[in-house]
């Protein structure tokens, strides 16, 4: 499990989880997680690409953290490429509907920071 | 919870499950095992797992039983919440995120 950032820009991050977001999983990220999404200078993109498996408590580390940018006006948008173990996850429970889902970086970039 | 993932992991490969099944099964597991550890606690010990897959009339089928101590409950008198419309009113939890 690894969670690691780079700031592309002054105004946007990106955030690479890889590994299981599973029970054991998101608690080892959840706090870094947390700390690297609540910069109030950037907007923010989650690259999924390299998540194995996603389980309800991973959904809500990536929910909690976008409810927390969008209360202070930033926004977190979710970058998954092809890997459809997690896109069908998210699809299964109506995540993109609230937090945007994008297959390609550039418009997963472009998106969080319109 | 890490060890009963490899333990599914494991008797899915000597059984060669197809990889999907495996990953149904695998968030069967991991969902019911943080339930029993959110809601069941320490009553809810043991938990048991049994994996079997069989072959019946050309059909295979693998099942995984996930059995705790905890207090017994009908799910269905549980009120499902309403689906959320928005990022602010979405309250993860429960039946799924909806």
């Amino acid at each position: 499990m690894s969670i690691e950032f780079t700031d592309v820009s002054p105004a946007l991050r990106r955030i690479v989880i890889t590994g299981r977001l599973d029970v054991p999983g998101t608690d080892a990220i959840s706090t870094r997680f947390a700390a690297l999404a609540a910069s109030p200078e950037h907007r923010i993109v989650v690259d999924l690409t390299g998540v194995a498996f996603l389980a309800s408590m991973g959904i809500r580390a990536l929910v909690i953290n976008a409810k927390a940018q969008q209360q202070r006006g930033g926004r977190l948008v979710l970058f998954v490429g092809q890997n459809d173990a997690v896109g069908k996850v998210l699809d299964a429970t109506g995540i993109p509907q609230m937090i945007p889902v994008f297959n390609d970086l550039a418009d997963a970039e472009r998106a969080a920071l319109a | 919870m890490a060890d009963a993932t490899r333990w599914l992991h494991a008797r899915s490969a000597a059984q060669a499950v197809p990889a999907d099944a495996v990953a149904r099964l695998d968030q069967c597991l991991d969902e019911a095992l943080a339930n029993i550890a959110a809601h069941g606690g320490d009553a809810a010990l043991p938990v048991t797992l049994h994996f079997d897959v069989s072959a019946l009339a050309g059909r295979c089928e693998a099942v995984l039983v996930i059995r705790d101590h905890g207090a017994a409950f009908d799910p269905l008198t549980i009120e499902p919440r309403p689906q959320a419309g928005s990022l602010e009113t979405l309250q993860p939890g429960g039946w799924a995120s909806r």
